[in-house]
């Protein structure tokens, strides 16, 4: 009776198990291709922050009130490189890493472009401490932001930290690329064994 | 302009546009330059303010972003500055923006000035 089936129907089943593989290794590739586009928004955003920081320790460490110049050009740049920060951050919210660092984005607006009062910059003493708060503080939350949105990333998109046989089964069997390699295998097998069934 | 007769006090909504005293705005004190929020607040919201109005602010049109010197100068120290309650600036002063980063920092910066009084509040108490 299967033999007579699958004399019948085997292309069919073969065509379906091939169509339902493809569909799984296609999925898998998928999540591989989110993958890889999502760390490069986090590498960017990353280096987009270190920038930052790097700015702010430079500027503030030579922030002089009356070089209005200089002062404008570096609120405006931080100001629009903050923008850019969010706007990252909205594309990963895309790729399902929900960074939520709104508040923390302004805070660091803040940190960077919110100069003192006209008390402090009249007292010279009073200057140089928040000076270095603004560095000290500038550079901890970069690096926190830094910390979280990687991860973040990490969360969503676990590494692979163990060899295949230690973690077995636990994550590899929900791992994509394995269901999609092991259903491949499946399909060739069933493949080859129709055609030894058709041709005894 | 709108006006609402409440009892004997006439109070009226007044918009403003923030493009309308400059495209960038930018800075704190009038020593900073043209577009200033200080310049702003003392100018331009305070009377309105004063006069009982309530203001709905159009924060769109500008050339770029929003330094916090300026944000700060201009919307929270209504509170540090002019004696505004934290509860009267959210109820008398409306921000209207496309931009909701805008919106969300302006709350943020008013929301300091809060806690801040709060913790006042506490300091004096204790």
């Amino acid at each position: 009776m299967v033999k007579e089936f699958l004399s019948n129907y085997g292309i069919l089943v073969s065509a379906g198990l091939l169509t339902i593989g493809w569909f799984i290794i296609f999925n898998a590739n998928k999540y591989i291709t989110s993958r890889n586009e999502a760390k490069v928004y986090t590498k960017d955003i990353t280096s987009l922050i270190e920038d930052a920081i790097e700015s702010s320790i430079e500027f503030w460490s030579n922030f002089d009130a009356d070089k209005k110049d200089l002062n404008y050009i570096f609120f405006k740049k931080s100001s629009i490189l903050i923008s850019k920060i969010r706007s990252y951050a909205n594309i990963l919210n895309l790729y399902g890493i929900n960074l939520n660092i709104n508040l923390d984005l302004i805070e660091f607006k803040k940190l960077l472009t919110f100069s003192p009062d006209q008390a402090t910059q009249n007292f010279s003493s009073e200057l140089k401490k928040y000076k270095k708060r603004k560095i000290v503080k500038s550079e901890k939350m970069g690096l926190s932001l830094i910390t979280k949105i990687n991860n973040e990333f990490i969360d969503k998109y676990k590494p692979t930290k163990s060899p295949l046989l230690h973690s077995f089964p636990d994550r590899i069997l929900k791992n994509p690329s394995f269901q999609g390699s092991l259903y491949g295998i499946i399909v060739i097998w069933v493949y080859f064994k129709i055609g030894s069934i058709l041709l005894s | 302009m709108e006006a609402l007769l409440l009892g004997d006090t006439a109070m009226a909504e007044v918009n403003l546009n923030v493009r309308d005293y400059s495209k960038d705005p930018f800075g704190r004190y009038k020593t900073d330059g043209e577009g200033n929020g200080e310049e702003y607040r003392i100018d331009y919201l305070v009377p309105e303010l004063k006069k009982g109005n309530s203001l709905i602010i159009d924060l769109d049109g500008i050339n770029d972003e929003y330094g916090s010197s300026f944000l700060v100068e201009a919307f929270a120290n209504l509170i540090r500055k002019e004696g505004f309650k934290y509860e009267e600036i959210k109820c008398r002063v409306k921000f209207r923006s496309k931009n909701t980063d805008w919106l969300e920092e302006i709350d943020y910066y008013l929301d300091e000035v809060k806690k801040e009084n709060q913790g006042r509040i506490l300091l004096n108490n204790g």
